[in-house]
């Protein structure tokens, strides 16, 4: 299967109605599950399903006009349109945005399902579970945003309405205290209960 | 992008990778219909949009416009 940027490029060459069609059954096959984790835990379960569509219509209806050829930007053009429809689900039911942390043992299925994991993965895992779990609801946010869905600092600051070196530094600081939890969790004397 | 300086950025950014793994396992494509119509509606526009445009008179080549003679003096 081609990958995902190669389809992108060749869709916004092809013109006809059949060959479009048969390219985004392929796009969207790599990207829906994409597409979803960018959602994940954003909005009421019940209605993931309903803002995942949306999000899919607007970007099967822009894609010829995605011009970047880089797989890192196509998934951030996506993260775009995806924050725009996140913040339209909350503004129709005038509620806020927020991050729902996710229960540990969900996150084990989900690594779990990943592949086969060495020892020190499952420690680095099992430490990471941990310390994402213990930080205080900002911090989680923050950190679950920058290293788990992998948004850059300045779609965090458009996000939250907040200045880039704000976010640099609120991420920093996280960082710092998530460190300091770490350590004694990593320590051979004390093994992880 | 990633920042990994730190062993507490670098075990997340490897949770984040690996729960994105397991997550588009678990979670495959089931709403292709969803793009389809969307993409077959916006080309029913395309085509709307081309056969409500007037035909276009392409302007007559240099070659074809007869030299205009100068008033008579």
């Amino acid at each position: 299967m081609a990958d995902l940027i190669t389809l992108v490029r060749t869709y916004r060459l092809t013109a006809g109605i059949a060959d479009r069609l048969r390219l985004s059954d392929e796009i969207f096959l790599q990207l829906e599950p994409l597409l979803r984790f960018m959602i994940y835990r954003k909005v009421l379960e019940q209605d993931e399903d309903d803002v995942l569509q949306e999000i899919m219509k607007a970007v099967a209806v822009s894609l010829d006009t995605f011009k970047k050829n880089s797989h890192d930007d196509f998934m951030r053009w996506c993260r775009g349109i995806a924050r725009h429809k996140v913040h339209d689900y909350y503004h129709s039911r005038k509620k806020t945005d927020r991050m729902e942390p996710v229960p540990p043992e969900e996150l084990w299925g989900y690594v779990d399902e990943s592949g086969s994991l060495s020892a020190q993965d499952k420690l680095d895992l099992e430490t990471a579970i941990k310390i994402i779990n213990a930080k205080k609801p900002r911090c989680y946010d923050f950190l679950w945003k920058y290293h788990i869905q992998a948004w850059d600092y300045d779609e965090i600051a458009e996000e939250k309405e907040m200045e880039y070196h704000t976010v640099v530094r609120t991420i920093e600081r996280c960082l710092k205290l998530a460190q300091k939890l770490m350590l004694p969790l990593m320590s051979p004397r004390k093994p992880l209960s | 992008m990633q920042d990994d300086n730190t062993e507490a950025g670098r075990i997340l950014h490897k949770l984040g990778d690996r729960l994105r793994a397991g997550f588009v396992k678990k979670h495959p494509a089931r709403h292709l219909d969803a793009a389809r119509t969307a993409i077959r509606e916006q080309y029913a526009r395309e085509q709307e949009i081309k056969r409500n445009q007037p035909a276009t008179v392409p302007p007559p080549s240099q070659a074809n416009v007869k030299k205009r003679k100068g008033p008579k003096l």
